[in-house]
């Protein structure tokens, strides 16, 4: 999926760079530090990393990122972006662009924007939200993923996550061993799927299904067709490729939505999925994405009448942050909360960023009201969480 | 039972069958977002009429928004040909406006546009945008900084990189060499003319000659290090234009801009295609949806939307963002008043994918550039070394003396010029 750049286009890079290229000379609010630090919730092991940026007699700006990478790589390379002191934190966008020029990976420009925003907010003493522009929202719904393999443990962890506030749920496909694909697969999760409906009641009875790449595009069409009268939410990641051929078979042999995104880090693939017609919720993970770039990615969304519902497995700050996303962006749907399965790593969450960030009421998250992100995030808490 | 009931009562009766997303959702729409206490809100808004050239079909219309906070907005909805229609528009657009939280700039967008119902169209979007900039300049000035900066901005401590128009006629030398000593005087690094005339659906070989030499001699009279813009203002068919952008390749110009009527996208990408000559246009595009179209047919290299009529700020940077994940640039059209033009650059100032920022002036200023110096006590959008400098105060930056503008009523709407062929049948100039 070639995203079409001819070559008048890249002559005219020139013409962008002309405008684009010098510095601001003189930073209204110069960074002075940019460090990292990875913690891990105790129960399940999940890892995410605070980035934290000062700045010369302004607030402090926090931000957050999650990669299959081992956390001292991750916590290493952060660190290497020192080379942004001096650079004005009020200018985001400048220092992003700086970024792309030395090939920043997308988890270091997600961090580092989302730190920003945070101290764009508190320079303006408001909500990041007010900055961005404006609520179009008072609350946000709520998505927590479903924990266990057989229907009674998935049940239990609805049940819990229900009375947490919670009401609507992404559970996993339940990959059999071996490699057929028998018709048990696709029924099995329609009944699972059922069963945890009827679970859930009235007012919690809406699902995604999460494959999570691991199907084939033939065999995600097969469930995609199966659930059509089920009406799930959307099913996400139904192809273990994300080519142009697997996309269009699956979106035109059934009506179930589609979501996709969440291993997305440039524009012109969120361009192109959204072109193809393929796509019914885009998805860009709040951890390898920088806010700006998400924001963006909706309003290609939005351009294209498509659903945007940022995917998240990551701590409690990039929480806040998608919230303000979602409280400022008209195509929002719903947003995805690592709710974890143990009761010790939610206290770990609630550590870090204080208690009711994510404690939804009946299935909405409310909004942060606190300037910048909201979060006063308690480094004495990153320090007893510290991944080892 | 009128029909919107009938629509009401339906979904009420079958809420089981009604897709939904959940069951929260299924509860009726609530008029207004509620209001938290304690917030800024809208108490009045006003479109302001000025005829401050007796035959201009551009009076200026301004939007002027007041809150309870004692912060004022204004932005700018002038339409060409349609003031009249756009001071009205704005008027009903006051139930969306006053007693809503002005900080809510992209809920109270939505609320205008899909409300509408009948979406789009010049007239709506153009009051649209006046207001969406006065909410912009209200939430920067509540927010204590520069719209810019909300917006994740400056890029460029100089400020904007801008382009004035070539009014000397190519074919005179000495205009040519007194441009450029101007241009090389005052740092200005690029222009924008057109051709001359007007062009039939076939051009004539005499036709062709005459606009080729034309931009032949601009080239030579400004030079090679100036970038020139050539603005064909749609009086050509894509048969004439493609032509003439073939021949004029080699003269590597910045842009041709508009070489056939925005409307049909296949046509311009046709055009598109068959030359090396970078393809602006959308100075007369509404709303961001309407640039999908063109960036999904590769139809266009830089787009030019307006900050008065694709929806203010607000859209405009969503236009933006939607060039930026095609590599396509952004070259924003500002040819009305001075509100716009300034609100234009703030979009400018924050995207990575900036080109070149237009204003309708020359080099020299004249009676109009005069005119807005006095309105706001500096020379707005005037070039300093080739860039319009950015402004530092909180919001869109400028204070605006409205008893001067009190002193240039509105005198009512003059159309565009309506040129004629010398058959009699409608041109387009």
């Amino acid at each position: 999926m070639p995203t079409i750049v001819s070559a008048k286009r890249s002559r005219l890079a020139a013409l962008a760079a002309q405008s684009a290229q010098t510095a601001v000379s003189k930073p209204q609010l110069p960074i002075r530090n940019v460090t990292a630090r990875a913690v891990k919730e105790p129960a399940s092991g999940r890892q995410y990393v605070l980035l934290k940026i000062e700045t010369d007699g302004g607030p402090i700006g926090w931000g957050e990122t999650a990669v299959a990478m081992d956390a001292a790589t991750l916590v290493a390379r952060l660190s290497t972006f020192r080379s942004l002191v001096g650079q004005d934190a009020l200018a985001s966008q400048a220092v992003d662009a700086h970024l792309v020029r030395s090939s920043a990976p997308a988890y270091a420009r997600a961090a580092i924007n989302m730190a920003l925003v945070d101290i764009l907010g508190k320079v303006a003493k408001a909500p990041s939200y007010d900055v961005l522009a404006g609520g179009t929202r008072n609350k946000a719904r709520a998505l927590a993923p479903l924990h266990g393999t057989d229907r009674a443990s998935l049940t239990a962890s609805l049940e819990r996550a229900r009375s947490r506030g919670f009401r609507a749920f992404i559970v996993d496909v339940q990959i059999p061993a071996g490699p057929v694909r028998s018709r048990e697969f696709y029924r099995s999760h329609v009944d699972l799927l059922t069963a945890l409906r009827t679970a859930g009641g009235a007012t919690a009875e809406d699902f995604v299904l999460d494959c999570a790449g691991r199907t084939t595009a033939s065999e995600g069409s097969v469930m995609a067709a199966a659930l059509e009268s089920f009406h799930p939410l959307w099913i996400d990641e139904p192809a273990d490729k994300i080519n142009e051929e697997a996309l269009r078979k699956i979106s035109r042999e059934s009506v179930t939505p589609l979501g996709w995104g969440r291993w997305i880090e440039s524009a012109d693939e969120f361009q192109n999925l959204l072109r193809i017609q393929a796509i019914d919720v885009l998805r860009p993970d709040m951890a390898r994405y920088p806010m700006a770039n998400i924001r963006k990615a909706a309003t290609l969304a939005e351009a294209h009448y498509t659903a945007f519902a940022p995917y998240h497995n990551g701590g409690p700050l990039a929480t806040a942050a998608a919230l303000h996303i979602a409280a400022s962006t008209p195509n929002f749907v719903i947003q995805q909360v690592p709710f974890p399965a143990d009761d010790r790593d939610i206290a770990m969450r609630e550590a870090l960023a204080g208690k009711g960030l994510e404690v939804p009421v009946e299935g909405y998250l409310p909004l942060p009201t606190r300037p910048g992100l909201g979060v006063d995030i308690n480094e004495d808490a990153i320090a007893r969480y510290a991944s080892a | 039972m009128n029909r919107r009931e009938f629509i009401g009562s339906t979904l009420l009766t079958s809420a089981a069958a009604a897709v939904r997303l959940g069951a929260q959702s299924t509860s009726q729409p609530t008029p207004a977002l509620p209001q938290a206490p304690g917030r800024i809100k809208v108490t009045g808004m006003k479109a302001i009429g000025v005829t401050w050239e007796p035959n201009s079909d551009r009076p200026y219309v301004f939007v002027k928004i007041e809150t309870d906070q004692g912060i004022v907005g204004w932005g700018e909805a002038t339409l060409e040909g349609k003031a009249g229609a756009v001071i009205q528009t704005v008027d009903d657009l006051k139930t969306f406006v006053i007693g809503a939280d002005p900080m809510r700039v992209e809920h109270i967008w939505q609320d205008m546009y899909i409300h509408a119902f009948y979406r789009g169209g010049p007239i709506l979007v153009s009051a649209m945008s006046g207001i969406d900039q006065a909410l912009w300049d209200i939430r920067g000035k509540a927010l204590n900084m520069p719209v810019y900066r909300l917006l994740g901005g400056p890029f460029d401590a100089r400020g904007v990189r801008g382009y004035y128009h070539t009014n000397a006629n190519a074919n005179n030398p000495e205009a040519m060499a007194r441009l450029r000593e101007s241009a090389n005087e005052l740092g200005v690094t690029a222009f924008k003319g057109g051709i001359p005339g007007y062009y039939e659906w076939i051009a004539t070989n005499d036709r062709i000659k005459a606009a080729v030499t034309g931009l032949q001699r601009l080239r030579e009279g400004l030079g090679d290090k100036i970038d020139i813009g050539i603005d064909f203002h749609a009086k050509t068919s894509p048969s004439a234009a493609s032509i003439i952008c073939k021949e004029v390749e080699p003269l590597n110009l910045m842009f041709i801009e508009e070489p056939c009527p925005p409307e049909n996208y296949e046509a311009m990408a046709k055009i598109a295609r068959r030359t090396t000559t970078p393809i602006a246009t959308g100075e007369r595009l509404i709303t961001h949806y309407a640039v999908q179209k063109l960036l999904s047919d590769g139809a266009v290299d830089i787009i030019q939307t307006d900050c008065n009529h694709v929806g203010g700020i607000t859209a405009l940077w969503k236009v933006a963002a939607m060039c930026e994940a095609s590599g396509v640039l952004m070259a924003p059209h500002a040819c009305e008043g001075p509100i716009g033009a300034i609100a234009t650059l703030h979009v400018d100032a924050s995207i990575p994918n900036f080109a070149v920022q237009e204003i309708c002036s020359g080099v020299n200023p004249t009676a109009k550039e005069r005119l807005w110096e006095e309105w706001m006590g500096f020379p707005a959008m005037r070039m300093v070394n080739g860039y319009f400098p950015l402004p530092t105060k909180p919001g869109l930056g400028f204070d605006i003396d409205e008893a001067k503008l009190a002193k240039l009523p509105f005198q009512g709407t003059i159309p565009m010029a309506r040129p004629l062929f010398p058959d009699g049948s409608v041109a387009a100039w």
